[in-house]
């Protein structure tokens, strides 16, 4: 997929801007504050229907406006497609070739990108949130199922926890517990189950990355660290794990007002050379790793659908040493790449025949 | 604003509190009704003062009727060993468009959810107990929302029905999940009630 065009109005610290893009690199320049990232935001929110930094969808309307409009004009294969979001009277709604869509979900079969911030580098380095979250968002970003499971399971989640704390006060209550507990179990053994499919594939993807970016010196492998199942079993045996665990529990969880057991405290050791990379690698081991997880998105999404999504590189390459920034580059072969970095930071980077450089200025572009 | 003369500011504000009903198309419809004739006034005030004094909730089955019982708690030829379990009245008007059941209701009138503070005691749970136990019911079919709130009260009659030899059955779940029973279409509500299954 190739995104052509995209417009940004009153999004921002865009007025009324329209971009067209190079099918391959678009590097992105300007000082800092210009509107650089709010430009692959623009393009994160198409993809997904939600931002990788706004709280809220208002917060993305200009300072002076209630409402903005976006739309990302692309090429799936030979077939053109047009997304727009508008942002009217405190809603939110989308259409895909003007046809209004409820969900994010028919976005997904024709567009989707791959976020790589500076903050990323830290996956590998990071607590068991950070590794949760990035878990969350690929696979979201990769089976439109996925999504709404995650949300059914935290708001069961939320209720039980709501629950256990009352049931401290009225312990008449805990009868009450039992509906929460099986569709906890539920949503969560299909989440589980997601998340198991995707480290396997992660696995294989990363772990070859890797071997690339580390000139085949380190063996990089994956574990999913689950607290319900140790192993890999049929789906029926892990309902069964987890609901013997959430009931060996049940006081611990109403003592604390909090469920201990479930993939929302779930993580994934990382480890190189067999040793945890969390606790012994260097910096620059953890980073590579980091850089390994991210951009096997790319593989993953083109085993499963055989397209490449657009890879959207904000203030990455001026974090990185020379050696790895060409690794990168060349990673993203043919892909379509868009990349930011501030005017210090752009000198040589792109030797690339088929490129565009697009300066940002207030809110402005200005093509050289 | 404080253009608007008293009068219409003040229709304007109380349109606007109806749900669906943002501040441009209220000022629409106020000024829709100026221009409106005497009678068409009259009728409409006159159906709001007459709604209120006369709707109450069946004190059977808790949906709402203008006379003692409800339609369907009067009528002679629905089946009364069936009780059919919602969250809203406006449930029932959709399952009645179905042509598909034939029992009786009971009106939860919400559903369990510890995060707003909404507990068995807080929805038309204890009226349905009672009820059991004074007719001679032989299922009961739980049509609350598929969503984790009316599963969740779903299963919680369920637990409380069962021991006393009431069958329970759950709306199958041929509603998409997340959906809503009142926004669901007739096939997908046939379906759903053809499959019922059972809660263990
Ligand atoms: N909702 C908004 N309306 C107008 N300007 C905004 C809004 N949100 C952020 N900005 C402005 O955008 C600028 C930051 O843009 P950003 O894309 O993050 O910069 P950079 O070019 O460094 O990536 C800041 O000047 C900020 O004030
Ligand atoms: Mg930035
Ligand atoms: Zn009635």
């Amino acid at each position: 997929m190739i995104i052509k065009a995209l417009r940004l109005n009153h999004f921002r610290n865009y007025q009324e801007e329209v971009f067209h893009f190079s099918d391959h690199i678009n590097v992105i320049t300007g000082s800092n504050a210009q509107g650089k990232t709010n430009l692959l935001e623009g393009l994160f929110f198409l993809s997904r229907g939600y931002s990788h930094r706004a709280l809220t969808v208002s917060d993305m309307a200009s300072f002076e406006s209630d409402h903005f409009f976006i739309q990302a004009d692309l090429m799936k294969e030979t077939v053109h497609h047009k997304i727009c979001i508008t942002y009217q009277n405190k809603k939110k709604s989308l259409t895909v070739d003007d046809k209004k869509e409820k969900s994010h979900q028919r976005v997904l079969k024709i567009y989707n990108t791959i976020l790589f911030e500076p903050d990323d580098l830290r996956i590998v380095k990071a607590g068991p949130e950070k590794r949760r979250r990035f878990m969350n968002e690929e696979i979201s970003g990769m089976l439109p199922g996925y999504l709404p499971v995650l949300k059914k399971y935290r708001k069961v989640l939320a209720q039980r926890n709501a629950l256990l704390k009352n049931i401290r006060y009225s312990p008449s209550m805990r009868p009450l517990l039992a509906g929460w507990n099986e569709q906890l179990v539920d949503y969560g053994v299909k989440l589980m189950a997601y998340r198991l499919d995707y480290l396997k594939q992660l696995n294989r993807s990363a772990k070859a990355l890797h071997d690339v970016l580390s000139s085949n010196r380190e063996q990089l492998s994956l574990y999913y660290q689950d607290n319900v199942i140790d192993r890999f079993v049929q789906m029926e045996a892990m309902r069964d794990a987890f609901m013997e665990k959430l009931q060996t529990s049940e006081t611990k969880d109403i003592e604390r007002g909090t469920t201990h057991f479930g993939p929302h405290v779930d993580d994934i050791i990382v480890k190189i050379d067999g040793r945890d990379a969390r606790k012994y690698a260097s910096q620059g081991q953890q980073r590579t790793a980091a850089i390994a997880l991210k951009l096997s998105q790319m593989d993953i999404y083109h085993e499963l659908t055989g397209d490449y999504p657009v890879v959207l590189l904000d203030d990455i390459l001026s974090e990185l040493d020379a050696h790895r920034q060409q690794n990168i580059l060349s990673i993203l072969g043919r892909s379509q790449a868009f990349i930011t970095c501030t005017d210090s930071h752009f000198a040589g980077y792109y030797e690339e025949a088929n490129k565009k450089i697009i300066h940002i200025s207030d809110g402005h572009q200005i093509e050289i | 604003m404080g253009l608007y003369p008293k009068a219409i500011e003040r229709l304007i504000n109380e349109l606007a509190k109806l749900p669906g009903i943002g501040d441009k198309t209220a000022q629409r419809l106020a000024f829709h009704l100026i221009d409106a004739p005497q009678t068409d006034i009259t009728g409409l005030s006159e159906a709001l003062l007459d709604m209120k004094d006369k709707v109450r909730l069946c004190p059977r089955c808790f949906s709402i009727t203008d006379g003692d019982l409800c339609d369907v708690c009067k009528d002679p030829k629905r089946d009364k060993s069936v009780i059919c379990v919602v969250e809203n009245t406006r449930d029932i008007f959709a399952i009645e468009r179905t042509h598909e059941y034939n029992g009786l209701y009971h009106v939860l009138h919400g559903a369990i959810s510890p995060i707003e503070g909404i507990g068995p005691q807080d929805i038309k749970a204890r009226e349905l107990i009672l009820r059991l136990g004074e007719d001679d019911v032989k299922e009961v079919i739980m049509a609350t929302n598929p969503t984790p709130e009316g599963e969740a009260t779903a299963m919680y009659l369920g637990q409380l029905i069962t021991p006393m030899g009431i069958t329970v059955t759950r709306l199958a779940k041929g509603i998409p999940i997340g959906a809503d029973v009142e926004y669901t279409d007739e096939i997908t509500l046939i379906k759903a009630f053809e499959g019922r299954k059972p809660i263990k």
